[in-house]
């Protein structure tokens, strides 16, 4: 295909929110992958561009505002454009802010002439009073500069066209002028604010309205995210069920040993597909909703609103975005802390991170609040418990705030960071984009994860159930050994153990649960609530129990990925106060909610 | 001294110097918080601080502690 031919190296570089990733995006198609899973393009994104004739690599590098870097993040464009690797350098410059933008600009010249410039959003710039002249811009850069409106494929194109044709030069620029003197010489008129944009704004920032529209915003996507997932989540059940049937029957026939078969089929495929069927539905729901938010440009809002809350709590109003990642996943929200420059708020927010459930806990929560708080299946009762669910977040969120209090008073002293953040303008959300970012990049890779993380466990859980010492299966010293503790805090052994064996995946917490009480080898399939909630009061469970067991969801270790991504990203001694702190927390409440039950003898 | 920090919602002014030598001195240089160059404050959060300035084409959420740090002409 390539026969010998050199593929031609582009690298994308611009200010954020210019809208280089759309076009990077536009450019290579499905064909690219990132290096990582985060909230924002914090890790590079590599595509190629192949039509048959021509293939050309391509790097989506962090958004900068300079190359003297402010951020790992930048840090990482800067030393990429030093490299030297591109062959060329695609710059997207946004026409509302030019002059900021050539900032970078002619930095990047000073290190190269092999530069085309992207000029994106031209049709904002007219309406908020600037035209820019393109032809006097390639003039005085010594460039090429391409008006594109990114959202229009033929475009495209065009910009596809120019890095075809382009032919490499050396050495670099010797430009004499400096920003401002370009900017004045290419832009007619007087940039003004948007109009549109101040009085979304005054709605989404509003002293009256901003709070209650952002509770209102979280509610409206958990109640999505509940009843969407519902039905998706017993199809998949059942059809793993019937495969799992099917492979059952096949292992059998091939003359497999009982155990083994039983071991293969109940322990491996059966928590497997519990953790999928569980697990997917919620997150292809959630993942396009949060990428949605953050394509029209609300979560700077967010950060906007809160930051106060969070500057007095020693830490930063980007903390509320990792928060919002961590709804999601927990584990990708630590990545996504890289958001936070400094050291020590970004700690914070890892530390505090699994303070809210994430996408693997809600349908337990969702399970226990049905079971035990509502009574039947009208609208009436899943909007309650869209708001019971809310208010157990709010509950997270205080606690987020109030750790992170205290680790800024005690371990982690140090005074609130300075930072500048952007409030880019609204601006259409690619629905596309959105589905392909949010499900091939988010959801696939945490199912993947679980997937990989829960076919051993199953194993595990299935030996424990299985092996006989004495007249009984390891799992029942094991729940007996754990049985004071969970009583104390307001539960049993069988839960506290569930919730051990849990540790690589918060989502077979219940099913594990269900699983020892219901006294089978294996995984049961929890889809039937009735018959679930019937299980659970026969083993003992009150409406005390939920309440503990809810609280311990809410405040326990993270499970394995995210201990071992905070040790990736922070180190041991992090992962393991990541460990302590919340699992402190929930003996305390639990421990607290259950004293008082038995005081009040409830 | 008249700081960003003074503006309000609507009000305008122009940057005459950012005290300190600092990494966000730095930060705001490259943005455009520039001598000479004229910042409009848009609004402000819901809990007052920080509030959000208009410079150069693009719009900011900068704190009061560090709005503060940003001086502007006294004439206006």
């Amino acid at each position: 295909m390539n026969k010998g031919k050199d593929i031609k190296t582009v690298a994308f570089v611009g200010n954020p929110n210019v809208g280089k990733s759309t076009i990077f995006n536009a450019v290579t198609g499905l064909k690219q992958h990132t290096g990582n899973w985060t909230g924002k393009t914090v890790e590079t994104a590599v595509g190629l561009y192949n039509d048959g004739n021509t293939v050309f690599s391509c790097i989506d590098l962090p958004g900068s505002y300079s190359l003297t870097p402010s951020s790992a993040e930048e840090e990482v464009t800067r030393d990429y454009i030093y490299s030297r690797k591109a062959d060329i350098i695609v710059c997207v410059c946004d026409a509302t802010c030019l002059e900021r933008n050539l900032t970078l600009v002619l930095q990047i010249l000073k290190v190269t002439k092999n530069v085309i410039i992207c000029l994106n959003f031209n049709n904002e710039a007219e309406k908020c009073g600037v035209k820019i002249d393109s032809a006097k811009l390639s003039e005085l850069l010594n460039v090429k500069t391409i008006k594109i409106n990114a959202l229009k494929k033929d475009e495209i194109s065009r910009l596809v066209e120019a890095v075809k044709t382009f032919e490499k030069k050396d050495g670099c620029s010797d430009i004499q002028l400096n920003a401002k003197e370009i900017a004045s010489a290419c832009i007619s008129g007087e940039i003004r604010p948007n109009k549109r944009n101040r009085k979304i704004d005054l709605f989404l920032t509003g002293k009256n309205t901003a709070i209650p529209l952002m509770t209102i915003f979280i509610a409206i996507i958990f109640w999505l995210t509940l009843v969407g997932s519902n039905y998706p989540s017993k199809l998949l059940s059942e059809a793993f069920g019937v495969i799992q049937s099917l492979l059952r029957d096949f292992l059998q026939n091939i003359g497999l040993n009982d155990a083994i078969c039983d071991l293969i089929v109940s322990g491996i495929f059966g928590t497997t597909a519990t953790v999928i069927s569980v697990m997917l539905p919620p997150m292809a729901i959630f993942f396009p909703l949060f990428t949605f938010l953050e394509d029209i440009g609300y979560l700077p809002r967010i950060a906007f609103n809160l930051d106060r809350c969070f500057s007095k709590c020693g830490s930063c109003g980007k903390q509320a975005l990792t928060v919002c990642m961590g709804f999601g996943c927990n584990a990708a929200a630590v990545v996504g802390c890289r958001i936070i420059d400094s050291p020590r708020e970004r700690l914070i927010a890892i530390i505090t991170n699994s303070f809210v459930p994430c996408n693997g806990r809600f349908p337990t929560l969702i399970a226990i609040i049905t079971m035990f708080f509502i009574s039947d299946g009208t609208f009436l009762s899943s909007a309650i418990s869209a708001l019971i669910l809310t208010a157990i977040v709010l509950l997270g969120i205080a606690v987020t705030f109030l750790v992170s209090k205290i680790l800024s008073k005690t371990m982690l002293k140090g005074e609130t960071s300075s930072f500048v953040l952007e409030m880019p303008p609204f601006r259409k959300p690619q629905l596309k984009n959105i589905i392909v970012r949010s499900l091939l990049d988010r959801t696939l890779k945490v199912l993947t994860r679980a997937v990989a993380v829960a076919a051993p466990t199953g194993a595990v859980i299935w030996l424990t159930a299985n092996t006989e010492i004495n007249g009984h299966t390891l799992l029942y010293y094991i729940c007996g050994f754990f049985d004071p503790l969970g009583q104390l805090l307001g539960f049993d052994g069988t839960v506290l153990t569930s919730f051990i064996l849990g540790l690589p995946a918060n989502e077979i917490v219940m099913p594990i649960s269900a699983m020892i009480y219901s006294a089978s080898g294996a995984m049961v399939d929890i889809g039937d609530l009735t018959m679930l909630k019937q299980l659970l009061t026969q083993n003992g469970w009150t409406t005390v129990t939920a309440i503990c067991f809810t609280l311990f969801s809410l405040f326990h270790w993270p499970c394995a990925t995210t201990i071992a991504t905070v040790k990736k990203e922070a180190g041991l001694k992090y992962a393991a106060i990541s460990v302590m702190i919340p699992t402190a927390i929930g003996f305390i409440l639990c421990g607290t909610v259950a004293l008082f039950s038995k005081i009040l003898s409830l | 001294m008249k700081t960003m920090k003074s503006l309000l919602p609507g009000q305008k002014g122009t940057i005459s110097e950012i005290s300190d030598e600092c990494l966000l001195k730095i930060r705001l240089t490259d943005i455009g918080f520039t001598p000479d160059e004229p910042v409009l404050c848009l609004m402000q959060s819901p809990l007052g601080d920080p509030k959000l300035y208009f410079v150069k084409g693009a719009a900011y959420a900068v704190r009061n502690r560090d709005a503060d740090r940003i001086i502007l002409y006294d004439n206006e």
